[in-house]
């Protein structure tokens, strides 16, 4: 077992925990706006059968949509826990904007955005086609002002001399400088393009998968998701990489920082395959703008490969972080605090012990949700009440695609309505 | 002026924390009596709705007042809230899908008493750490914290009017009890 210092386990649990984290929530930012047009789009449609392909091709997007969203309000809280536990001895006048942009990101993450969601799937049959629109435009922006705040904060630990103001001898924050600190607005372009590719890989995932499901409406929900799916993967991959090297100049003042080899490595795969998939999105982007949707999704191989693609941008947003966040070392926030003076007081043993609990309960959450994903791959979050037409198609209701955690019935008092969101 | 801002969004979160989250503790607890897989049923998601307010407590907390989140006297009542609500909240999700419920009855009952038991030994903490003379926290209001707090909690508050208008007691379909 290598001699590892507390230092050393502290930031291993930081990256691990952070790094898992964001597996999680680059696909939530990447699908929330997804979610929300394909929802917008089938509001304003006159034709059934086109308003029912866009309204099972938002139900298959959703049902992945809330197995990330649970497990990532798992692995956030064990982030936050960590970050409680193991880095308390920040100056209060540094912590001063981590603190804010923390709580800013609750009450708009945790209290906001989850209450437009709890509404929105609440208000299946109850509320019309363009409010239920209106609350998941909501839920994007709220989960994308909250990124951008808690974005801010990693990004004031890496450049503080953009954000820090002396003023009569006591250290100042004004949000308009925090939040237009270059290494922030630098972070916020690339996530944003990164999980424009994550979500696009996700969508044509979907897309093979719904048409596999043959149904009336298979066709005419596979066809949109291919169609967002590759537009977003052809221009989210390179947007990545531009935005990528953008960062190398504005990520922090003094660049001169010594890295060791295996976050070099990080960076060079990362590269490596977000070059690759570049040129993957291009190769792809017309045959799928061309599908019509049929012919069962193609060939099963392609089916495997397409549920296999959206990995690929998730583990380059993994290798990002590793060197982000590698890079910044030995400083928690550069020039002003190392992590050796921030780490708090606790034995090796301790920090072994709630780094193994913490990693295991992460690598639980991510890897059950990814499970839970690909089994479900296709299906839909709702599922048809009696009497209306089966959502799965005559080849297998969405009940019993569900399995025993589907909706049990629909008696929940709303006799009538077209449909009840069953839960994961 | 966000001084003050922030700590009025601090009071309505705190008194809805206490009435909202304190409504479906005390009907938690309440279901350890006759018709309680009614009682739970009826109660269906809303308890995602009402400990939303508990979160954004300890969150704005955290930032306005770190002192009282991080004071000794309630670091036992805090630790023993979230053991108990995590306890409930097992009951609350696994008991619509097991076929015997009994269990996740009693992690519900138990979960909740806890949480009771713990907001008392909070409110004595908090009375304690006021005779002899508070915390020596400082309040440190944020400019950019007062618009996100006003913001948030206002929209809350409608929508969560909207919810309770429209949709409260129908139910939800994945927490059914009995």
């Amino acid at each position: 077992m290598p001699d590892l210092s507390a230092l050393d386990l502290a930031r291993t649990q930081f990256a691990l925990t952070a790094g898992l984290h964001f597996l999680l929530v680059a696909t939530t930012l990447g699908v929330a706006p997804l979610l929300a047009v394909l929802q917008t789009a089938a509001a304003l449609r006159r034709d059934p059968l086109r308003r029912a392909g866009l309204e099972r091709a938002r139900d298959a997007l959703l049902r992945l949509y809330l197995i990330n969203y649970g497990a990532g309000i798992v692995t956030g809280l064990i982030l936050e826990l960590q970050m409680g536990l193991n880095w308390s001895h920040v100056p209060a006048e540094l912590y001063d904007p981590i603190a804010t942009t923390l709580a800013s990101e609750t009450l708009l993450a945790f209290l906001l955005e989850s209450t437009l969601l709890g509404l929105f799937l609440a208000s299946e049959g109850r509320f019309p086609a363009g409010v239920r629109a209106a609350l998941l435009w909501g839920v994007a922006a709220t989960a994308w002002l909250s990124a951008s705040l808690i974005v801010s904060a990693n990004a004031y630990l890496h450049r503080p001399g953009a954000v820090l103001h002396d003023r009569d001898g006591a250290m100042f924050v004004d949000p308009v400088t925090l939040l237009a600190n270059p290494s922030a607005i630098a972070a916020v372009l690339h996530i944003a393009a990164a999980a424009a590719a994550v979500a696009g890989a996700w969508a044509v995932a979907l897309a093979l998968a719904v048409a596999r499901r043959e149904s009336p409406t298979s066709a005419a929900a596979a066809r949109p998701l291919a169609r967002a799916g590759a537009l977003l993967l052809a221009l989210g991959s390179p947007a990545t990489v531009v935005t990528g090297i953008a960062q190398f100049s504005l990520a922090r003042e003094d660049l001169s920082v010594d890295t060791p080899a295996y976050a070099g490595i990080a960076l060079a795969l990362m590269m490596l395959a977000g070059l690759l998939l570049t040129g993957l999105s291009w190769l792809l982007a017309i045959p799928l703008l061309l599908w019509r949707g049929g012919g069962s999704g193609g060939i099963p191989a392609a089916g495997v490969a397409a549920a296999l693609l959206p990995f690929v941008p998730l583990g380059t947003t993994f290798l990002g972080w590793l060197y982000r966040e590698t890079a910044r070392q030995p400083w928690m926030i550069v020039g002003e605090v190392t992590t050796a003076e921030a780490l708090s007081v606790h034995s090796v043993p301790l920090l072994a012990t709630t780094t193994i609990v913490f990693v295991g309960l992460d690598l639980m959450a991510v890897l059950g949700s990814w499970v839970l994903i690909l089994r479900g791959l296709g299906r839909p979050a709702v599922v048809p009440r009696p009497g209306t037409p089966s959502a799965d198609g005559p080849t297998g209701s969405a009940r019993s695609a569900d399995g025993p955690t589907g909706s049990p019935d629909a008696a929940d008092g709303t006799a009538g309505g077209p449909v009840t969101v069953a839960f994961p | 002026m966000s001084a003050a801002v922030i700590g009025a969004a601090l009071a309505v979160v705190a008194a809805m924390a206490l009435l909202a989250e304190g409504w479906t503790v005390l009907r938690c607890v309440a279901s350890a009596g006759p018709g309680g897989a009614e009682r739970l049923s009826r109660l269906g998601a809303g308890f995602l709705a009402t400990e939303v307010w508990v979160v954004a407590l300890l969150g704005l907390g955290h930032a306005a007042v770190p002192g009282w989140v991080e004071a000794p006297a309630l670091l036992a009542p805090l630790c023993g809230y979230v053991a108990g609500w995590v306890l409930r909240d097992l009951g609350l999700w696994s008991a619509p899908r097991l076929v015997r419920q009994w269990p996740a009855r009693v992690a519900v009952v138990v979960g909740a008493v806890i949480q009771l038991v713990s907001v008392v030994g909070g409110v004595m903490g908090v009375g304690a750490i006021a005779v002899s003379g508070g915390t020596d926290a400082r309040f440190a209001p944020d400019p950019l914290l007062a618009p996100t707090a006003v913001f948030a909690v206002l929209a809350t508050l409608v929508l969560q009017v909207v919810w309770w208008a429209m949709l409260h007691g129908r139910g939800a379909p994945w927490f059914r009890w009995g």
